[in-house]
């Protein structure tokens, strides 16, 4: 696959991705940007789900500052990249703050 | 939400995967619109970092003003002054237990609830700040450079910048990264398929090679997210022992008796 083309496929990985997750809650228990517990079905739920995201899921999206902790090989046992699925609840809160809808 | 899930404030049963049952006759509280939350800024900050701001604020403001009242009081002003061995005594505790807490509780994730480590960085941060304050005023604004104090202090204060500065980049590279991968998004989905088949055919479209400038700018940003925490971690280190050499030279100076206590 290209460099480049693997951002342009960036949702399709996280839809695989949030499939595949077991919500055992390991990349939740590392993380140093969650400022409150949230449950990690909501988190996945509202990752993908088209439409508002919730105030604890937003404002944990906004305060990841992407270490990578909850990537790493240690961390989640099904390998998957948490970091990665932050990142789109990430775009989708700057596309909402520009009015786009369904993002 | 509309996708029928618990409401977010709603109690969890033990486990957190089903809801705990209202008692009858009482209907779930409707989802303000308060609750749905747009948009990314630039600067944000959440109610436990204004408290741990305000906690730092008082307790730097409070030595200040025993500070001051100190020096108007008349005593010996020096960091071998009975303020200043209690602030040199003080600001090293809070600056090692900012440093090693965070290290072993981070360690130790096994005992970890979610949200307890990010309540542990606040701490980390609140603590070493702190300490730079006490320290600081333990100098009592000596800084020679033949003393091992000022290269202890000057360490503090680099490590706790880089801190913080540290800090503001984990606000606005994030933000960067979500900036540059939804640029490479916006790319129509047709046009960038059709140009990966080019590509196959050798041809790079304008449309792949600004997902590639996103993909390397991302992957820069994220190195100096991660090159940033070890920077500073060495740095940390290297004050610990610009502050062990500190201690063991005090050690020393008192033991010949050119050292003595107020």
């Amino acid at each position: 696959m290209h460099p480049g083309s693997s951002l342009l496929h960036l949702e399709q990985q996280v839809a695989a991705e949030l499939a595949a997750c077991i919500c055992c809650n390991e990349c939740l228990l590392v993380c140093p940007a969650l400022d409150s517990p949230i449950h990690i079905r909501d988190l996945n739920e509202e990752t993908m789900t088209a439409g508002s995201i919730s105030e604890p899921i937003a404002r944990f999206a906004r305060s990841c500052y992407q270490c990578g902790v909850c990537a790493t090989a240690r961390v989640c046992p099904v390998g998957l990249h948490r970091d990665a699925m932050m990142v789109w609840l990430k775009v989708r809160l700057l596309r909402s703050g520009r009015g786009e809808k369904g993002s | 939400m509309t996708n029928g899930r618990s409401h977010p404030s709603q109690p969890q049963g033990r486990g957190g995967s089903q809801p705990v049952p209202l008692p009858a006759g009482r209907q779930p509280a409707r989802i303000s619109a308060r609750l749905q939350e747009e948009g990314y800024p630039w600067l944000f900050a959440s109610r436990h970092t204004w408290m741990s701001l305000l906690i730092t604020g008082t307790a730097v403001m409070m030595s200040v003003v025993v500070y001051l009242w100190y020096r108007r009081s008349g005593a010996l002003a020096g960091p071998a002054g009975w303020l200043g061995l209690l602030y040199a005594t003080l600001g090293t505790g809070s600056f090692l237990y900012a440093l090693l807490a965070y290290r072993l509780y981070r360690r130790g994730r096994h005992r970890l609830r979610p949200g307890q480590l990010h309540t542990r960085m606040l701490w980390h941060g609140s603590l070493a700040t702190i300490g730079l304050a006490l320290l600081l005023m333990h100098s009592f604004g000596h800084l020679d450079p033949h003393l091992s104090g000022t290269y202890a202090l000057y360490g503090l204060l680099v490590t706790i910048g880089s801190g913080g500065v540290g800090r503001l980049l984990d606000h606005v590279l994030p933000r960067l990264i979500t900036m540059e991968i939804d640029r490479a998004l916006s790319v129509r989905p047709r046009a960038a398929h059709s140009s990966l088949e080019r590509q196959g055919r050798g041809v790079q479209s304008p449309s792949i090679r600004a997902a590639m400038r996103a993909e390397y700018r991302v992957f820069f940003y994220r190195g100096i997210i991660h090159s940033w925490r070890s920077i500073h971690a060495v740095l940390a280190l290297l004050t610990c022992g610009l502050i062990a050499w500190h201690l063991v030279f005090v050690f020393i100076f008192s033991l010949r008796g050119h050292l003595t206590l107020p």
